[in-house]
């Protein structure tokens, strides 16, 4: 496909083929979730609060850590439920709506 | 000798990247390890070909494409989840999607269950199925999940990554993010350590590899402590 000879000199300096996928802005919903999907997962699960202890809950941006990190103490292990007696975690409350086509037939009725 | 089963409720998630790649440092680190592919296809294999031409990996593979069955693997972990000569050792199967008997048979045994996602729209909708599959029984591992192939800049995955945080918390155990290298790897058929150690991929991998190991090691501290 023939591109504009500015195209052109454009991509030769960026030393590329084309141009990427250009990300556009999330949809405005005004819930937690941007994306519609996200959002009915969201209110199937009902979330619950992020635990405290978890490292790396929050913090998508954090340098990438070293390739031999330390273990961690026993305590705070990753998998904690292998003899380390950390309570099971609690599934996730039932939700109103109880599989994402109902929360779908929802979605849909509102448009 | 331990297991630790990988499976995914979606296929193309990267559950036999993370099974290969998990099987390779960890045997790097010197822990004896047998890699189980349940898949038809010799696809875990693939990633461990060239090291294992280069030099023995202290990986050793049974495959279905071996010729042996589904039954016969199971019963060959069963002989082997018992015997204590070789606690050491570690067994890693990787179960493909969509193979729910395996999963199940597997489930009750295993020391460690790895729930792999991809940070898209399509495993986001599995979310709520997934955590609402809790262990049948006491004795039965969590599920820990991993979420693979994050690309932060875009907005989709960005979202799924906080969502999974906030649902699955600790037991979001490793985020791995989107690398060309893991394609890369895969191409020159070996780890992904082994063909790009500086990349983001091999830190995210070997990071979760490392968790594995200290998760082990206290494991069986605890047990001959109980012993």
């Amino acid at each position: 496909m023939a591109v504009r000879d500015d195209t052109r000199s454009l991509l030769a300096k960026l030393d590329q083929a084309d141009f990427a996928y250009r990300e556009f802005d999330a949809p405005s919903s005004g819930t937690d979730y941007a994306w519609p999907l996200l959002d009915l997962v969201h209110r199937l699960i009902a979330a619950p609060s992020p635990a405290p202890s978890n490292p790396w809950h929050g913090e998508p941006d954090a340098a990438p850590r070293p390739a031999m990190a330390a273990p961690l103490p026993a305590s705070r292990t990753l998998f904690t439920g292998y003899g380390a007696a950390t309570p099971q975690a609690s599934p996730p409350a039932p939700s109103a709506a109880q599989d994402l086509g109902a929360l779908l037939a929802s979605y849909s009725s509102k448009r | 000798m331990p297991l630790l089963i990988v499976h995914s409720p979606k296929g193309g998630v990267g559950c036999t990247t993370v099974a290969a790649n998990l099987a390779a440092w960890l045997a790097r680190g010197g822990r004896p390890i047998v890699a189980i592919d349940f898949s038809p296809y010799e696809s875990l294999a693939l990633h461990l070909e060239r090291g294992q031409r280069q030099q023995p990996s202290g990986v050793e593979i049974w495959s279905r494409a071996q010729g042996h069955g589904r039954d016969r693997l199971i019963a060959r972990i069963d002989e082997m989840l018992t015997d204590e000569r070789v606690d050491d050792m570690l067994m890693i199967a990787d179960i493909p999607s969509g193979d729910q008997a395996t999963l199940d048979a597997l489930a009750g045994r295993c020391l460690i269950r790895l729930c792999v996602l991809a940070a898209d729209a399509g495993s986001a909708a599995l979310l709520p199925s997934l955590l609402r599959s809790a262990p049948a029984g006491a004795d039965e591992a969590r599920i820990h999940y991993v979420l693979n192939m994050l690309d932060e800049r875009r907005s989709v995955a960005r979202e799924f990554h906080r969502l999974l945080g906030a649902a699955a918390g600790e037991d979001l155990v490793a985020v791995i993010r989107r690398d060309e290298a893991v394609n890369e790897a895969l191409a020159m058929l070996m780890p992904v350590h082994d063909h790009a150690p500086a990349s983001a991929a091999a830190l995210d991998l070997t990071g979760l590899a490392d968790r594995v190991a200290a998760s082990l090691d206290i494991e069986r501290s605890a047990q001959e402590t109980a012993s």
